[in-house]
């Protein structure tokens, strides 16, 4: 089975039936809909682009992510942003093992790798004293 | 290239589309030529004619510099510390991240004003391979000394947690003491 593009194909054990092609997108929503599960992840740290996309009411499920597919086993690495005050190693243990889980889950490739890159740390929003706001 | 050179080029790119708009107006004969002319001999006479000119030449030779030049500084990736080697991956922390966290705690120590952190990589120690050099303007009632160390042991304990590094050497230098009240923001 050779690579098509950005997809990849499993082969399927009866080949006249076909074969199933699976976007590298495909993969990335996988990661990132698996990522934002993990308890202490705030969210997922896209840059410029994804931000801009995001403000124009598209949701991107794959923000944050980048995955490098080959016809059997794929590379994750995640960018994210998690809360303050959690432990990094925990969640980012969490959160490998649920992407590992996920993608070798639904699309049967295994998944060799899942770094986790912490780019940012989201703190809680502080509550306004009524008796400080004047003006609306 | 960085946002002061795209701003020349934007300059350098309006002025060389002007002329060529003029240009292409008079080859055309769009404008009159006793109009032209009169208007080209009227510009000659005048100083700041001259002067155009030479910050033209002088935007083109600053690119010129620019494109030509082979030690450009490249473009930093954000500074990422490997915190953890697993059997799924690694886990690496970006330097603004920590950085974050630090000066949050450190201006949560009472008479602290404000803290600027860096964080310098320790390669050599694998446990720990990051050292904190935290700046920090006090007010002025404060005892340095006392401060220091609070802020010290909140730090280390913080990223003990976040982090799970223990005792991460922090420097501390206290660059400034100020009275000054800290602004408080009235509208959302």
């Amino acid at each position: 089975m050779d690579k098509q593009e950005n997809n990849v194909i499993v082969p399927k054990k009866d080949a006249n039936l076909g074969a199933v092609r699976i976007a590298d997108e495909v993969v990335s929503i996988i990661a990132g809909l698996a990522a934002t599960e993990i308890e202490g992840i705030a969210g997922m740290s896209g840059g410029l682009v994804g931000g801009i996309a995001e403000m124009l009411g598209r949701r991107n499920f794959a923000k944050g992510v980048k995955v490098e597919v080959g016809e059997r086993e794929a590379a994750v690495d995640l960018y994210i942003i998690v809360k303050y005050g959690v432990r990094i190693p925990d969640v980012a243990l969490a959160a490998q093992e649920n992407v590992k889980q996920a993608i070798e889950t639904m699309t049967g490739l295994s998944v060799i790798e899942v770094n986790v890159h912490v780019q940012g740390v989201g703190f809680p929003e502080e509550e306004p004293r009524e008796e400080e706001v004047r003006v609306r | 290239m960085g946002i002061i050179n795209r701003f020349l080029w934007l300059i350098t790119a309006v002025m060389s589309l002007a002329v060529g708009a003029v240009t292409a107006a008079v080859w055309l004969n769009l404008v009159p030529e006793p109009w032209w002319l009169n208007e080209w001999h009227y510009a000659l006479t005048r100083s700041e004619t001259i002067m155009v000119i030479a910050l033209y030449f002088l935007l083109n030779l600053h690119l010129l510099a620019c494109a030509l030049s082979g030690s450009q500084k490249e473009e930093v990736a954000p500074k990422e510390f490997v915190i953890l080697k697993g059997a799924y991956g690694e886990t690496k922390v970006a330097a603004a991240a920590i950085t974050a966290v630090i000066e949050r705690v450190a201006t949560s120590v009472m008479t602290v004003r404000e803290a600027k952190a860096e964080i310098a990589s320790d390669a050599k120690n694998e446990a720990v391979p990051i050292r904190v050099l935290l700046k920090l303007t006090v007010l002025t009632e404060a005892n340095v000394e006392d401060i220091s160390r609070q802020v010290m042991e909140a730090v280390q304990a913080q990223l003990k947690q976040n982090l799970g590094m223990d005792k991460v050497p922090v420097a501390i230098t206290v660059t400034g003491i100020s009275n000054a009240p800290v602004e408080k923001r009235r509208v959302k």
